[in-house]
Protein backbone atom coordinates (compact mmCIF):
# COMPACT_ATOMS: atom_id res chain seq x y z
CA UNK A 1 0.00 0.00 0.00
CA UNK A 2 1.35 3.39 -0.97
CA UNK A 3 2.22 5.85 1.78
CA UNK A 4 -0.38 8.60 2.29
CA UNK A 5 0.84 11.98 1.20
CA UNK A 6 -0.14 15.15 3.13
CA UNK A 7 -1.08 17.77 0.63
CA UNK A 8 -2.03 20.29 3.35
CA UNK A 9 1.39 21.30 4.56
CA UNK A 10 1.69 23.34 7.76
CA UNK A 11 -1.53 25.04 8.92
CA UNK A 12 -1.83 27.67 11.67
CA UNK A 13 -3.55 30.95 12.35
CA UNK A 14 -2.21 33.94 10.46
CA UNK A 15 0.25 35.87 12.55
CA UNK A 16 -1.29 39.15 11.52
CA UNK A 17 -3.86 40.58 13.97
CA UNK A 18 -7.19 41.08 12.30
CA UNK A 19 -8.86 44.52 12.26
CA UNK A 20 -11.76 43.12 14.32
CA UNK A 21 -9.36 41.82 16.99
CA UNK A 22 -7.64 45.19 17.22
CA UNK A 23 -10.99 46.99 17.47
CA UNK A 24 -12.14 44.66 20.24
CA UNK A 25 -8.92 45.22 22.20
CA UNK A 26 -9.45 48.97 22.09
CA UNK A 27 -13.17 48.66 22.81
CA UNK A 28 -12.42 46.69 25.98
CA UNK A 29 -10.21 49.50 27.27
CA UNK A 30 -12.80 52.28 27.20
CA UNK A 31 -15.08 50.90 29.90
CA UNK A 32 -12.31 50.93 32.49
CA UNK A 33 -11.55 54.58 31.67
CA UNK A 34 -15.17 55.65 32.13
CA UNK A 35 -16.21 53.29 34.96
CA UNK A 36 -18.46 51.65 32.39
CA UNK A 37 -20.56 54.78 32.01
CA UNK A 38 -19.56 54.80 28.33
CA UNK A 39 -18.46 51.51 26.82
CA UNK A 40 -17.36 50.61 23.32
CA UNK A 41 -18.81 47.73 21.34
CA UNK A 42 -17.81 46.16 18.06
CA UNK A 43 -20.39 44.36 15.95
CA UNK A 44 -19.64 42.49 12.76
CA UNK A 45 -21.85 41.74 9.77
CA UNK A 46 -20.94 39.68 6.75
CA UNK A 47 -22.22 40.42 3.25
CA UNK A 48 -21.00 38.13 0.49
CA UNK A 49 -17.24 38.12 1.01
CA UNK A 50 -17.00 41.38 2.95
CA UNK A 51 -16.83 41.78 6.74
CA UNK A 52 -18.26 45.03 8.12
CA UNK A 53 -17.21 46.05 11.63
CA UNK A 54 -19.11 48.81 13.40
CA UNK A 55 -17.42 50.57 16.34
CA UNK A 56 -19.97 52.15 18.69
CA UNK A 57 -19.89 54.08 21.94
CA UNK A 58 -22.75 52.83 24.10
CA UNK A 59 -24.25 54.46 27.21
CA UNK A 60 -26.12 51.84 29.27
CA UNK A 61 -27.64 54.52 31.55
CA UNK A 62 -29.26 56.23 28.53
CA UNK A 63 -31.31 53.17 27.61
CA UNK A 64 -28.46 51.84 25.52
CA UNK A 65 -28.00 54.98 23.40
CA UNK A 66 -25.29 54.26 20.81
CA UNK A 67 -23.04 56.60 18.85
CA UNK A 68 -21.38 54.93 15.89
CA UNK A 69 -17.86 56.29 15.50
CA UNK A 70 -17.06 54.48 12.26
CA UNK A 71 -17.55 51.39 10.13
CA UNK A 72 -14.68 49.52 8.51
CA UNK A 73 -14.76 46.74 5.94
CA UNK A 74 -12.32 44.03 4.94
CA UNK A 75 -12.48 41.02 2.66
CA UNK A 76 -11.45 37.44 3.36
CA UNK A 77 -7.94 38.80 3.76
CA UNK A 78 -7.81 41.09 6.81
CA UNK A 79 -6.00 43.83 4.91
CA UNK A 80 -6.53 46.18 3.19
CA UNK A 81 -9.24 47.78 5.30
CA UNK A 82 -11.67 50.34 3.93
CA UNK A 83 -13.03 52.96 6.30
CA UNK A 84 -16.50 54.19 5.36
CA UNK A 85 -15.67 57.86 5.61
CA UNK A 86 -16.42 60.54 3.07
CA UNK A 87 -14.29 60.07 1.04
CA UNK A 88 -13.50 56.45 1.95
CA UNK A 89 -10.07 55.77 3.45
CA UNK A 90 -8.07 52.65 2.54
CA UNK A 91 -5.35 51.32 4.87
CA UNK A 92 -3.16 48.54 3.54
CA UNK A 93 -1.41 46.96 6.52
CA UNK A 94 -1.85 46.25 10.22
CA UNK A 95 0.63 49.00 11.03
CA UNK A 96 -1.27 51.53 8.95
CA UNK A 97 -4.54 50.43 10.50
CA UNK A 98 -3.32 50.75 14.10
CA UNK A 99 -1.87 54.17 13.31
CA UNK A 100 -5.19 55.29 11.77
CA UNK A 101 -7.17 53.88 14.71
CA UNK A 102 -4.98 55.67 17.23
CA UNK A 103 -5.56 58.93 15.40
CA UNK A 104 -9.34 58.47 15.47
CA UNK A 105 -9.69 57.26 19.06
CA UNK A 106 -7.47 60.00 20.46
CA UNK A 107 -8.93 62.76 18.28
CA UNK A 108 -10.47 65.91 19.66
CA UNK A 109 -13.82 64.95 18.10
CA UNK A 110 -13.91 61.52 19.75
CA UNK A 111 -13.02 63.04 23.11
CA UNK A 112 -15.76 65.64 22.63
CA UNK A 113 -18.35 62.96 22.01
CA UNK A 114 -17.25 60.82 24.97
CA UNK A 115 -17.21 63.88 27.26
CA UNK A 116 -20.73 64.78 26.14
CA UNK A 117 -21.94 61.22 26.72
CA UNK A 118 -20.41 61.14 30.19
CA UNK A 119 -22.14 64.42 31.02
CA UNK A 120 -25.47 63.24 29.63
CA UNK A 121 -25.27 59.93 31.48
CA UNK A 122 -24.66 61.58 34.83
CA UNK A 123 -27.05 64.52 34.37
CA UNK B 1 -35.55 83.25 7.47
CA UNK B 2 -35.91 79.90 9.29
CA UNK B 3 -37.89 81.62 12.02
CA UNK B 4 -40.13 83.19 9.38
CA UNK B 5 -40.75 79.79 7.82
CA UNK B 6 -41.47 78.25 11.22
CA UNK B 7 -44.02 80.93 11.98
CA UNK B 8 -45.58 80.99 8.52
CA UNK B 9 -46.06 77.21 8.33
CA UNK B 10 -46.69 76.59 12.05
CA UNK B 11 -43.79 74.17 12.15
CA UNK B 12 -43.53 71.82 15.15
CA UNK B 13 -40.24 70.13 14.25
CA UNK B 14 -37.36 71.81 12.39
CA UNK B 15 -34.59 69.57 11.04
CA UNK B 16 -31.49 71.23 9.62
CA UNK B 17 -28.75 69.37 7.76
CA UNK B 18 -25.23 70.76 7.90
CA UNK B 19 -26.32 74.08 9.30
CA UNK B 20 -23.46 76.49 9.95
CA UNK B 21 -25.57 78.65 12.24
CA UNK B 22 -24.96 78.66 15.98
CA UNK B 23 -27.90 76.58 17.28
CA UNK B 24 -28.30 78.63 20.46
CA UNK B 25 -28.39 81.85 18.49
CA UNK B 26 -30.95 80.33 16.11
CA UNK B 27 -32.98 79.14 19.09
CA UNK B 28 -33.16 82.71 20.40
CA UNK B 29 -34.32 83.88 16.98
CA UNK B 30 -36.94 81.15 16.77
CA UNK B 31 -38.23 82.22 20.18
CA UNK B 32 -38.32 85.95 19.46
CA UNK B 33 -42.03 85.49 19.93
CA UNK B 34 -42.19 84.12 23.50
CA UNK B 35 -45.16 81.94 22.59
CA UNK B 36 -43.12 80.08 19.95
CA UNK B 37 -41.69 77.75 22.59
CA UNK B 38 -38.98 76.06 20.56
CA UNK B 39 -36.42 73.76 22.20
CA UNK B 40 -33.07 72.56 20.92
CA UNK B 41 -33.00 68.76 21.18
CA UNK B 42 -30.10 66.88 22.74
CA UNK B 43 -27.81 65.42 20.09
CA UNK B 44 -24.22 64.42 19.49
CA UNK B 45 -24.61 64.44 15.72
CA UNK B 46 -22.62 67.34 14.29
CA UNK B 47 -24.40 67.53 10.96
CA UNK B 48 -28.01 67.47 12.13
CA UNK B 49 -29.74 70.08 14.28
CA UNK B 50 -33.30 69.55 15.48
CA UNK B 51 -35.63 72.05 17.15
CA UNK B 52 -39.06 71.12 18.46
CA UNK B 53 -41.99 73.07 19.84
CA UNK B 54 -42.47 70.43 22.48
CA UNK B 55 -40.27 69.64 25.45
CA UNK B 56 -36.96 67.98 24.71
CA UNK B 57 -38.01 65.35 27.26
CA UNK B 58 -40.35 63.97 24.62
CA UNK B 59 -37.53 63.49 22.13
CA UNK B 60 -34.92 60.89 23.10
CA UNK B 61 -31.99 60.02 20.80
CA UNK B 62 -31.34 56.29 20.56
CA UNK B 63 -28.70 56.04 17.84
CA UNK B 64 -26.44 58.63 16.26
CA UNK B 65 -23.37 58.98 14.14
CA UNK B 66 -21.67 61.82 12.36
CA UNK B 67 -24.46 61.92 9.78
CA UNK B 68 -27.45 60.16 11.34
CA UNK B 69 -29.68 60.98 14.29
CA UNK B 70 -32.38 58.47 15.22
CA UNK B 71 -34.71 59.36 18.08
CA UNK B 72 -38.07 58.49 19.49
CA UNK B 73 -40.80 61.13 19.72
CA UNK B 74 -43.14 60.26 22.56
CA UNK B 75 -45.80 62.92 22.84
CA UNK B 76 -48.58 62.74 25.41
CA UNK B 77 -51.66 60.89 24.16
CA UNK B 78 -49.90 60.07 20.87
CA UNK B 79 -48.37 56.83 19.64
CA UNK B 80 -44.60 56.94 19.78
CA UNK B 81 -42.82 57.47 16.46
CA UNK B 82 -39.20 57.01 15.42
CA UNK B 83 -37.66 60.02 13.68
CA UNK B 84 -34.63 59.35 11.51
CA UNK B 85 -32.72 62.46 10.39
CA UNK B 86 -29.96 62.00 7.86
CA UNK B 87 -27.37 63.95 5.95
CA UNK B 88 -25.59 61.64 3.52
CA UNK B 89 -22.27 62.53 1.89
CA UNK B 90 -22.21 64.44 -1.36
CA UNK B 91 -21.80 62.77 -4.72
CA UNK B 92 -18.60 64.78 -5.01
CA UNK B 93 -17.02 62.55 -2.34
CA UNK B 94 -18.66 59.15 -2.77
CA UNK B 95 -19.15 56.75 -5.66
CA UNK B 96 -22.61 55.40 -6.46
CA UNK B 97 -21.51 52.12 -4.85
CA UNK B 98 -20.48 53.89 -1.66
CA UNK B 99 -23.77 55.78 -1.53
CA UNK B 100 -25.60 52.48 -1.85
CA UNK B 101 -23.52 51.10 1.02
CA UNK B 102 -24.57 54.07 3.18
CA UNK B 103 -28.22 53.24 2.48
CA UNK B 104 -27.75 49.57 3.39
CA UNK B 105 -26.08 50.48 6.66
CA UNK B 106 -28.80 53.04 7.48
CA UNK B 107 -31.52 50.49 6.72
CA UNK B 108 -29.89 48.11 9.21
CA UNK B 109 -29.67 50.78 11.89
CA UNK B 110 -33.33 51.67 11.40
CA UNK B 111 -34.32 48.00 11.62
CA UNK B 112 -32.36 47.67 14.87
CA UNK B 113 -34.08 50.70 16.38
CA UNK B 114 -37.50 49.50 15.24
CA UNK B 115 -36.78 46.12 16.79
CA UNK B 116 -35.79 47.80 20.06
CA UNK B 117 -38.85 50.09 20.02
CA UNK B 118 -41.24 47.28 19.19
CA UNK B 119 -42.92 49.16 16.34
CA UNK B 120 -42.27 50.54 12.88
CA UNK B 121 -43.90 53.96 13.06
CA UNK B 122 -40.86 55.51 11.42
CA UNK B 123 -40.30 58.78 9.55
CA UNK B 124 -37.07 59.39 7.68
CA UNK B 125 -36.17 62.98 6.76
CA UNK B 126 -33.00 64.32 5.29
CA UNK B 127 -30.63 65.43 2.60
CA UNK B 128 -29.81 62.06 1.08
CA UNK B 129 -27.73 63.47 -1.77
CA UNK B 130 -29.40 60.85 -3.96
CA UNK B 131 -32.53 60.94 -6.07
CA UNK B 132 -35.49 58.72 -5.11
CA UNK B 133 -34.88 56.45 -8.12
CA UNK B 134 -31.28 55.56 -7.24
CA UNK B 135 -30.47 51.95 -6.28
CA UNK B 136 -29.57 52.74 -2.66
CA UNK B 137 -33.03 54.21 -2.06
CA UNK B 138 -35.03 51.74 -4.13
CA UNK B 139 -33.10 48.50 -3.53
CA UNK B 140 -34.60 46.01 -1.11
CA UNK B 141 -31.43 45.86 1.01
CA UNK B 142 -31.18 49.65 0.89
CA UNK B 143 -33.97 51.92 2.06
CA UNK B 144 -36.48 50.09 -0.12
CA UNK B 145 -38.61 53.16 -0.73
CA UNK B 146 -41.36 53.16 -3.34
CA UNK B 147 -43.49 55.81 -5.03
CA UNK B 148 -46.86 54.25 -4.18
CA UNK B 149 -48.62 54.01 -0.83
CA UNK B 150 -50.51 51.04 -2.20
CA UNK B 151 -47.29 49.14 -2.88
CA UNK B 152 -45.77 50.21 0.45
CA UNK B 153 -48.91 49.01 2.21
CA UNK B 154 -47.76 45.45 1.51
CA UNK B 155 -45.45 46.09 4.44
CA UNK B 156 -42.55 44.00 3.24
CA UNK B 157 -41.42 41.72 0.47
CA UNK B 158 -39.04 38.80 0.29
CA UNK B 159 -36.06 38.82 -2.03
CA UNK B 160 -33.65 35.88 -2.23
CA UNK B 161 -35.06 34.52 1.02
CA UNK B 162 -34.68 37.77 3.00
CA UNK B 163 -37.59 39.95 4.11
CA UNK B 164 -37.30 43.72 3.60
CA UNK B 165 -39.66 46.39 4.98
CA UNK B 166 -40.97 49.10 2.66
CA UNK B 167 -40.81 52.85 2.98
CA UNK B 168 -43.22 55.09 1.08
CA UNK B 169 -41.39 57.93 -0.62
CA UNK B 170 -43.75 60.78 -1.57
CA UNK B 171 -40.88 62.76 -3.12
CA UNK B 172 -41.44 60.94 -6.41
CA UNK B 173 -44.35 63.34 -6.86
CA UNK B 174 -42.00 66.32 -6.93
CA UNK B 175 -40.02 65.75 -10.09
CA UNK B 176 -40.47 68.20 -12.93
CA UNK B 177 -42.28 71.46 -13.34
CA UNK B 178 -45.88 70.27 -13.69
CA UNK B 179 -46.75 71.46 -10.19
CA UNK B 180 -45.63 74.98 -11.03
CA UNK B 181 -43.38 75.70 -8.05
CA UNK B 182 -39.97 74.18 -8.69
CA UNK B 183 -38.68 71.14 -10.60
CA UNK B 184 -36.76 69.75 -7.61
CA UNK B 185 -35.03 70.74 -4.38
CA UNK B 186 -31.45 70.97 -5.64
CA UNK B 187 -29.99 72.16 -8.93
CA UNK B 188 -26.70 70.97 -10.37
CA UNK B 189 -25.30 71.71 -13.80
CA UNK B 190 -22.11 70.31 -15.24
CA UNK B 191 -20.72 69.16 -18.58
CA UNK B 192 -21.48 65.44 -18.25
CA UNK B 193 -23.57 63.52 -20.77
CA UNK B 194 -26.19 62.55 -18.18
CA UNK B 195 -27.36 65.55 -16.21
CA UNK B 196 -30.76 65.81 -14.51
CA UNK B 197 -30.17 69.49 -13.61
CA UNK B 198 -32.96 69.38 -11.03
CA UNK B 199 -32.68 66.76 -8.30
CA UNK B 200 -34.84 65.73 -5.37
CA UNK B 201 -32.13 65.04 -2.82
CA UNK B 202 -34.17 66.30 0.14
CA UNK B 203 -36.69 63.69 1.09
CA UNK B 204 -39.28 62.35 3.48
CA UNK B 205 -40.04 58.65 3.76
CA UNK B 206 -42.67 56.93 5.86
CA UNK B 207 -43.30 53.38 6.89
CA UNK B 208 -46.71 52.09 5.79
CA UNK B 209 -48.01 52.44 9.38
CA UNK B 210 -47.66 56.23 9.03
CA UNK B 211 -48.11 56.55 5.26
CA UNK B 212 -51.78 55.63 5.55
CA UNK B 213 -52.32 58.80 7.62
CA UNK B 214 -50.26 61.01 5.34
CA UNK B 215 -51.65 63.26 2.63
CA UNK B 216 -49.04 63.70 -0.15
CA UNK B 217 -50.67 66.98 -1.19
CA UNK B 218 -49.59 68.40 2.19
CA UNK B 219 -45.90 68.13 1.32
CA UNK B 220 -44.25 71.12 -0.34
CA UNK B 221 -40.85 72.15 -1.63
CA UNK B 222 -40.75 75.80 -0.64
CA UNK B 223 -39.50 78.56 -2.91
CA UNK B 224 -40.16 81.48 -0.59
CA UNK B 225 -40.17 82.41 3.07
CA UNK B 226 -43.00 84.88 3.44
CA UNK B 227 -42.24 87.58 0.90
CA UNK B 228 -38.58 86.62 0.62
CA UNK B 229 -37.69 84.35 -2.30
CA UNK B 230 -35.49 81.30 -1.69
CA UNK B 231 -34.78 81.09 -5.41
CA UNK B 232 -33.09 83.37 -7.91
CA UNK B 233 -34.92 84.96 -10.81
CA UNK B 234 -34.11 81.86 -12.92
CA UNK B 235 -35.82 79.64 -10.33
CA UNK B 236 -32.66 78.01 -9.02
CA UNK B 237 -31.96 77.90 -5.26
CA UNK B 238 -30.42 81.14 -4.04
CA UNK B 239 -27.34 79.74 -2.29
CA UNK B 240 -26.01 83.23 -1.62
CA UNK B 241 -28.93 84.57 0.37
CA UNK B 242 -30.63 81.33 1.47
CA UNK B 243 -29.41 77.78 0.77
CA UNK B 244 -28.35 75.61 -2.18
CA UNK B 245 -31.13 73.21 -1.15
CA UNK B 246 -34.78 74.21 -0.98
CA UNK B 247 -36.60 73.34 2.26
CA UNK B 248 -39.42 70.84 2.41
CA UNK B 249 -42.44 71.11 4.68
CA UNK B 250 -44.92 68.33 5.40
CA UNK B 251 -47.76 67.52 7.75
CA UNK B 252 -48.31 64.23 9.48
CA UNK B 253 -50.94 63.13 11.98
CA UNK B 254 -49.74 60.52 14.41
Amino acid sequence: MATQTDFWGEIGPAEVRTPAAILREQAALLGTKTRNVVVAKVSTQVDDDTFYHSFKLVVPALSGYAYELFIIANGVNPYPVTVAFSPPVKVKTEEEFTAWLKTILSSVETKRIISNLLAQATA
Amino acid sequence: MIADLAEEHKIDVIILAESEMDPNSLLRTLNHDPTAGFHLTASNCRRITIFTRFSRDFSRPTFESDRISIRTLSLPARAEVILVAVHFPSKLHLSDWDQGFECTQLARRIAEQEEAAGHRRTILVGDLNMNPFEPGLVGAAGLHSVMSRQVAARGSRTVQGNEYQFFYNPMWNHFGDANGGTAGSYYYDDAQHVNYFWNVFDQVMLRPELAERFDPSRLYILTSAGTRPLVRTDGRPDSTNASDHLPIVFELEF
